[in-house]
């Protein structure tokens, strides 16, 4: 424990000269991956009697919106996003009425972001004149699995947006974190709209069924490559005991390659 | 034998780095070969692949004749019955007279009545319903059919697609079906050479039985055929010499008498033709009104005989054909002053008028009015009921005159093919396929005891054919003659499903039908190739032949026994005739049956004289009758659908050589990042040639081993022509793969050196990302024709990758303002990022307009025309259009502004002021177009009397259209060869004149010279081009095509533009990497979107024929089909000129890497440029592999056919463009222009001259 506690303070310092941690001040832990499972699972199902996702598309897609952003709002408000950081840093900093405002600025910036997508939407192809309560209830969802988690570890810092999104081979964590869901989830939500064209004649054919289904079997595959990438594979390389130091360590390096490894095991050795 | 060459490659391979270092001068001999080797490849490919892809029937040249029945004449009835000695006649004449009206586009429903249409008039007004402008307009069809149920009969007349009228009519003559090939040539039909029954009716030499009969023939009239012919002119390119006018050779010859009518091209009788022209599509009435006009010389007795004075009938009846004809100027034609010039009046001395009115045999005459009125106004429009009302009262004086006459006269009323919802007509959808025909006679040929009896035939027939294994062959419509007229019902069938009026049912029977029935009933033989079956109830209700058996089992016997020995003939003539064994055995089979039960018939009434009146008789008659009818249609189901011969060998073959050079042409792109063409050239050729001489030979050798076993028919041109192009691509691929391969070698040689420079990383990754992106959008365009649904969708598909691609260009734009290192670098990303977002923008409103395809209807609303059913664009949106004319050269201005070339003269003359005059005038040619429309489509509404066709513009539209090419040809042009560069000198009075440290300065005493317009010297000279083709495109395009157009002009200088800025943000230009494949397959995206935007689609019934006419006053095959080209395919013209802009944009005028090298420089714009076709190539190999693999999927035809068909013209087309015109002219000539350094410095010192 107490090698812990020197351990975290001393990412800050060695942070400041590559990085400004304080740039990203969470870290998932994992909660959310197996939350975020059933909560997107629920808001697809939805087996509410008199919610018919091909008659009534938008009122369905309210639902599980509000479903959606029911579980974010608990993540941010129970701040589980959050991680890694002490203690008392946390009691001091998450007020409840700072929690109030974070699920305040997620939901606003969620709702800012579909506006962003629906005119993306538009601009690949859907409706302009009519269906705008399809477009935009679908952009509401596919923002939610896609833009939210970006959202609630990137905040607003357009630089870390770039970094994170659209280099390609992000560093840390929370920009795996990040991007794992982003692309995951535009990329699926992308491809769903193979099945708008088909003339098979379908109930869910109608759009903006494909897009939105696609975005959520995004958001599944999102999360288990964001856990094979963020957990999976980082505590196959490591030994166990040592988890959580290089779960630190992983805060600056690019990836625990072999050098990184021999390099921590000289560290530690050091240390004891 | 590659080994010399490996060898001699080594050696060459310092050469460019030799001869860098001294003086290159630009040469264009290697460019010139490749390409030229390249596009001829490609040619030859689609050739090869179409030769074997699209269909191909055997056309035999064999005739039928009067005198020799199909089957061998039974000797021992012949000789019981001496009177009849020989044969002249396959079933004894019927009607003596036949009065043939077609009427274009007649659809089912449109001579069908319903008593329900006029109650829905009063009860559904509130839901909607209202009844259509084209239905009950035709009651007296059904009030003689009540009246005569007995001497008429209403049909729906089932066409065969493609539903154009010259295949039609093809169809019709010679009872054939048609060959895809064909589909095309409406623009310019052709002679027929098959059999046909016009010849039967022309052709002396058909009737062998002259000697023996000539009296009998004389006298009843029955050989000799005069021959009237009125409307639509496609008929006289489809039979010049049948329908050749006799009046010319009556005139000149004053002997002419029946017999030395024999000399003269050995016809038989007088012919009156008089055709009308048929594309003008606006014309709602020429055509009608001369048909109209002239029908009563020949109905009516002349006016100044006795009959017509003394029968005030005639008189009224006189007056009531005046009144149809709308324009009244066709009444004052010389046919109808008597005294007038008699070199142009129908009637001569020697066919007078009562002649003409007398002795005519058949009338051939067809109206277009209601096709046209289809065609520009749609069927919801009230100028249709017109146009249908004007034909109903044709209809009723045409019966009067025949119910007047005293031969037996027959009146077959009919369309050759319906129209859709839109008007339009070509595909295979129900309502274009769905015509009718009404046939009428003044004596009884239909009595109800017949009709009982044909029942019964149908039903046995339809048994049979029920029975039968070959289901799949049979189509519902030949399965069962019985049809319900859902097209009625279908238009007024309300939301919730009901159906307030009921279908009609109605008999059904296949066009080509009519053949044997109007030749049998006139006394004539079956044409030799004819398909169809006879009509029963032209033959049902009578007797004939030597034993006189039941007319409709004769009938049908002959027509069986005739269809037997054209496929005994046909199979014979060809080893690979593509017929199934299994279907051969089973039409032998049938037919044997058949003849074995008429033999048994004929013995059981051999001694019976009275066992026709017999109950068992008649039923055994009508079984063997109905096993005849099954064998007929059998036949033309199993060739309908198995017509198709396709030729796997040649498939495969023009296959291979287009992808072969879709490979040499993404090595080519490759290798020239490095190499020179003519280096490319001088490695290659020897290989080239010699693989080209020794595949050449190897494959006429192997053709002829596959031929004489019998495995293909591949000719030795075909053979031939695979095997050198096969060869000569294939070698220039091994060369220059292998020449790549050793610049990888080198490459790695020399970054191992300098590997630890790499600075460029993050834009080398970008190119990389975005150059990836790129080549999945182009596997998806190609993968989305293995679905009948995306093919159709292709233009969604098109805007939604586009998008993509563009999004990501966004993306690297954004990530580019931060990443890059120098303030210019950032204001470069800035600058792209800006661009992209516009052209992000400019994608989907491009994507806006549209025609739908058929398919595509109850999802898509077409808005290319302003009005969802309009085929006229609406008159705001060509006000709209003149936007454009100030919108456009602003653009153009203001990208030019930045290297400040605006100044120029070329620019201020040219783009300020010539090109807007320009554009001007083809906007208010177009605007003066709409208003003409709506003009006509509202007088056409409102008036019934006036003439609509001309319109008091026409000749200022005429001027207009010509004075805008004229300018842009005349003027724009010829400044741009003139002197191409947009470069002028600035005198500032600035002393220090290295302030502006961008642009070089010539040191004045006092006084600075900055040359302007130094930066962007290329790229401006080479968009000054563009502007002048896009001028001459824009003329060619409607209103919202022309929006288009200018927008895709825009969008490419966007593209430029953001990419050129990408490069500077990005790669600081230097690194070798670049993101050109990325641009390429974008800018083809941008010419596939607007390709759809500009109102087209992949289909045939979407060609704009109408523009044809802009500028021209009267059809001219060459001009108006150049017109329609740059119409159709406008926008992947005005890209493929755009493509050496990506290269040559913002290069100044003293380029160094350009005037060190020019000959690498071409190769980089040739580099660009194969990538470019590289694309196209692609999509169109893709389309042709996947319409060779559906080749027997049932929308084969409709979808995957027509979308291979039209990227061959796109690729040929964007090729010749790209390689020749905008690389092997334009380009080189700027480059050479710009590189003879003398020159440069005349211009800059003659413009500091003038600016002192």
């Amino acid at each position: 424990m107490p090698a812990k506690k020197t351990s975290s303070a001393e990412p800050l310092a060695v942070g400041s000269s590559e990085y400004d941690s304080k740039m990203y001040p969470v870290e998932p832990n994992g909660i959310e991956l197996m939350l975020g499972g059933m909560f997107s699972a629920m808001a697809l199902v939805s087996p509410r009697r008199g919610l018919n996702l091909y008659e009534s598309p938008v009122k369905y897609l309210c639902v599980s919106a509000t479903v959606l952003f029911g579980y974010y709002a608990i993540l941010t408000f129970a701040d589980i996003y959050c991680f890694k950081v002490s203690d008392s840093q946390r009691r001091r900093t998450r007020t409840l009425g700072s929690r109030f405002t974070a699920v305040l600025k997620m939901g606003l910036g969620t709702l800012v972001s579909a506006f962003v997508l629906s005119v993306i939407f538009v601009l690949f192809g859907a409706p302009i004149f009519s269906q705008h309560g399809e477009t935009y209830m679908a952009a509401v969802n596919v923002s939610f699995l896609a833009v939210t988690p970006a959202i609630l570890t990137l905040k607003a810092d357009i630089g870390a947006w770039r970094k994170a999104l659209l280099s390609l081979q992000p560093k840390t964590l929370p920009e795996k974190w990040a991007a794992g869901f982003f692309w995951c989830t535009m990329v699926t939500c992308w491809a769903g709209a193979y099945f708008v064209p088909m003339d098979w004649g379908r109930p869910w054919q109608r759009w903006p069924i494909p897009i939105v289904g696609g975005a959520f079997l995004g958001y599944l595959i999102g999360l288990m490559f964001v856990a094979v990438r963020c957990f999976v594979i980082p505590l196959g390389r490591a030994d166990f005991n040592e988890t959580e130091r290089l779960k630190r360590e992983m805060t600056r390096q690019p990836l625990p390659g072999a050098r990184s490894t021999d390099q921590a095991s000289s560290e530690t050795k050091k240390l004891k | 034998m590659n080994s010399p060459e490996l060898s001699q490659q080594r050696s060459g391979n310092r050469q460019p780095a030799a001869t860098k270092s001294e003086e290159e001068t630009l040469s264009a001999r290697g460019h010139w070969i490749v390409s030229t080797t390249l596009v001829t490849a490609l040619a030859v490919g689609f050739w090869l692949f179409s030769n074997g892809f699209l269909l191909t029937r055997m056309v035999l040249p064999d005739h039928s004749t009067a005198s020799v029945l199909p089957f061998p004449q039974p000797a021992p009835t012949n000789s019981d019955g001496s009177a009849a000695g020989k044969t002249c006649e396959w079933y004894p004449a019927k009607f003596e007279r036949a009065i043939i009206l077609v009427v274009d586009a007649m659809r089912a429903d449109f001579a069908t009545w319903s008593d329900e249409i006029g109650m829905v008039d009063s009860e559904d007004r509130q839901h909607g319903i209202r009844p259509k402008p084209y239905h009950n307009r035709m009651p007296v069809i059904n009030s003689l059919s009540a009246k005569f149920p007995e001497q008429t009969m209403l049909y729906r007349f089932r066409a065969d697609p493609p539903t154009t009228t010259l295949q039609r009519l093809k169809g019709l003559t010679t009872g054939q079906l048609p060959t895809f090939i064909d589909a095309g040539s409406n623009f310019a039909g052709s002679a027929i050479n098959e059999d046909n029954w016009l010849q039967a009716m022309r052709w002396q030499s058909l009737y062998a039985c002259n000697d023996t009969g000539s009296d009998k023939a004389s006298v009843s009239g029955g050989y000799k055929r005069n021959l009237v012919f009125l409307g639509d002119d496609t008929w006289i390119s489809l039979f010049p010499e049948e329908l050749s006018d006799t009046h010319a050779i009556e005139t000149n010859d004053t002997l002419w008498n029946e017999q030395s009518e024999v000399a003269h091209g050995k016809r038989r009788g007088w012919a009156r033709v008089r055709p009308f022209p048929s594309l003008n599509v606006w014309d709602l009435d020429t055509v009608d009104d001369g048909v109209l006009s002239r029908l009563p010389l020949f109905l009516l007795p002349p006016e100044d005989s006795n009959e017509s004075t003394s029968n005030p009938e005639i008189s009224a009846e006189r007056k009531l054909w005046r009144q149809l004809v709308k324009q009244q100027g066709m009444l004052a034609h010389p046919d109808f002053l008597p005294s007038s010039s008699p070199d142009n009046s129908m009637s001569t001395k020697n066919v007078g008028a009562e002649q003409l009115h007398g002795d005519w045999d058949v009338i051939i005459a067809h109206g277009l009015g209601v096709d046209h009125c289809g065609h520009r106004f749609g069927p919801d429009h009230p100028a249709i009921s017109q146009k249908l009302g004007q034909m109903n009262q044709a209809i009723e004086l045409i019966v009067q005159a025949i119910n007047r006459s005293d031969k037996p006269t027959v009146l077959y009323v009919f369309g050759d093919h319906g129209m859709d919802s839109k008007g339009d007509h070509g595909g295979d959808s129900p309502r274009e396929v769905d015509a009718a025909l009404w046939t009428y006679s003044n004596v009884k040929w239909n009595t109800h005891e017949a009709g009982q009896r044909i029942d019964r035939v149908l039903e046995a027939a339809e048994s049979i054919l029920g029975n039968l294994s070959l289901t799949d062959v049979l189509d519902g419509d030949l399965r069962s003659s019985w049809w319900l007229n859902t097209h009625l019902s279908d238009d007024y069938r309300l939301k919730d499903g009901k159906q307030p009026v009921k279908p009609v049912k109605m008999r059904s029977v296949p066009q080509i039908d009519l053949v044997s029935t109007l030749t049998m009933s006139l006394g004539l033989h079956i044409p030799f190739n004819n398909l169809g079956a006879v009509i029963p109830e032209f033959f049902a209700s009578d007797s004939s032949g030597p034993d006189s058996e039941w007319g409709l089992l004769r009938a049908l016997r002959l027509n069986a026994a005739q269809v037997m020995r054209y496929l005994e003939k046909y199979m014979d003539s060809s080893k690979s005739h593509g017929f199934s064994n299994e279907a051969v055995q089973s039409w032998r089979d049938m037919y044997a049956s058949a003849e074995t039960g008429y033999r048994e018939l004929v013995e059981l009434v051999a001694h019976n004289h009275r066992a026709h009146e017999q109950s068992h008789v008649m039923l055994f008659e009508e079984s063997v009758a109905a096993q005849y009818y099954a064998f007929l249609r059998v036949v033309l189901g199993t060739l309908r659908q198995m017509w198709a011969q396709f030729d796997s060998v040649l498939i495969i073959a023009g296959l291979c050589i287009i992808v072969e050079v879709l490979v040499a042409l993404v090595l080519l792109y490759l290798v020239l990042r490095q190499d020179t063409l003519d280096h490319i050239v001088g490695i290659s050729w020897k290989t080239g040639l010699g693989g080209a001489a020794a595949a050449a030979i190897a494959a006429r050798s192997l053709a002829h081993v596959a031929n004489s076993r019998a495995l293909s028919h591949v000719t030795q041109l075909e053979a031939t022509a695979f095997g050198a192009v096969a060869g000569l691509v294939g070698a220039f691929i091994l060369v220059i793969s292998l020449r790549l391969a050793q610049q990888c070698r080198d490459e790695q040689a020399g970054s191992s050196a300098k590997d630890s420079v790499d600075d460029q990383g993050s834009g080398r990754s970008v190119a990389y990302t975005l150059n990836a992106v790129a080549l999945v959008m182009a596997a998806i365009h190609c993968l989305a024709f293995t679905s009948n649904s995306f093919t159709f969708n292709e233009d969604s598909i098109v805007l939604y990758l586009a998008q993509t691609l563009t999004l990501a260009v966004v993306l690297a734009a954004f990530k580019s303002t931060r990443s890059s290192s120098s303030d210019q670098q950032k204001a470069a990303g800035f600058r792209a990022l800006v661009c992209s977002l516009i052209m992000l923008a400019l994608n989907r409103i491009t994507s806006y307009s549209t025609v739908c395809r058929e398919e595509q209807l109850p999802g898509c609303t077409p808005t290319f025309y302003g009005a969802p059913s309009a085929s006229i664009s609406s008159t705001a949106l060509a006000s709209l259009n003149g936007c454009m004319v100030w919108l456009v050269p602003y653009i153009i201005q203001h990208f030019l502004r930045r290297s400040r070339s605006d100044q120029a003269m070329l620019p201020k003359l040219w783009v300020n002021v010539g090109m807007r005059i320009c554009m001007g005038m083809a906007a208010v040619y177009w605007v003066l177009d709409s208003i003409d429309g709506t003009l006509a489509s509202e007088t056409a509404a409102s008036q019934s009397t006036a003439s609509s066709s001309k319109s008091d513009w026409s000749e200022l539209r005429l001027v207009l259209a010509r004075m805008s090419v004229g300018i842009a040809v005349g003027g724009g042009f010829a400044a741009w060869v003139a002197s191409p560069f947009c470069i002028d000198v600035a005198v500032t009075a600035v002393p220090q004149a290295n302030r502006a440290a961008k642009l070089p300065t010539i040191q004045a005493t006092k006084q600075a010279a900055i040359i302007l317009g130094f930066g962007n010297a290329y790229g401006a000279a080479y968009l000054m081009l563009v502007s002048v083709v896009f001028c001459v495109l824009y003329a060619f395009q409607q209103p919202m095509g022309g929006i288009m157009l200018s927008l895709l002009l825009v969008k490419l200088l966007l593209c430029v533009e953001t990419f050129d800025s990408l490069r500077d943000a990005l790669l600081d230009g230097s690194s070798n990497t670049s993101m050109v494949p990325a641009q390429m397959t974008l800018m083809a995206l941008l010419a596939y979107l607007d390709y759809f935007a500009t109102g087209h689609q992949f289909t045939l019934v979407s060609i704009q024929w109408s523009t044809a006419f802009v500028g021209v006053r009267e059809m001219q095959l060459i001009v108006c089909g150049a017109i329609v080209v740059l119409n159709t395919f406008g926008s992947f013209i005005l890209t493929s000129l755009c493509v050496p802009l990506a290269v040559l944009w913002n290069e100044s005028l003293g380029s160094q890497r350009l005037r060190l090298a020019p000959n690498s420089y071409i190769a980089r714009v040739t580099g660009a440029a194969s990538i470019f076709a590289a694309y196209i190539v692609l999509v169109s190999v893709s389309t042709a592999v996947f319409a060779a693999w559906f080749r027997r999927h049932l929308m084969v035809w409709k979808i995957f056919a027509p979308r291979f068909m039209f990227s061959v013209p796109v690729v040929l087309l964007s090729g010749t463009v790209l390689f020749a015109a905008a690389i092997g002219f334009a380009t080189i000539r700027v480059l050479r222009l710009g590189l003879s350094v003398g020159n440069a410095q005349a211009i800059v010192a003659q413009k500091i001259a003038q600016a002192r």
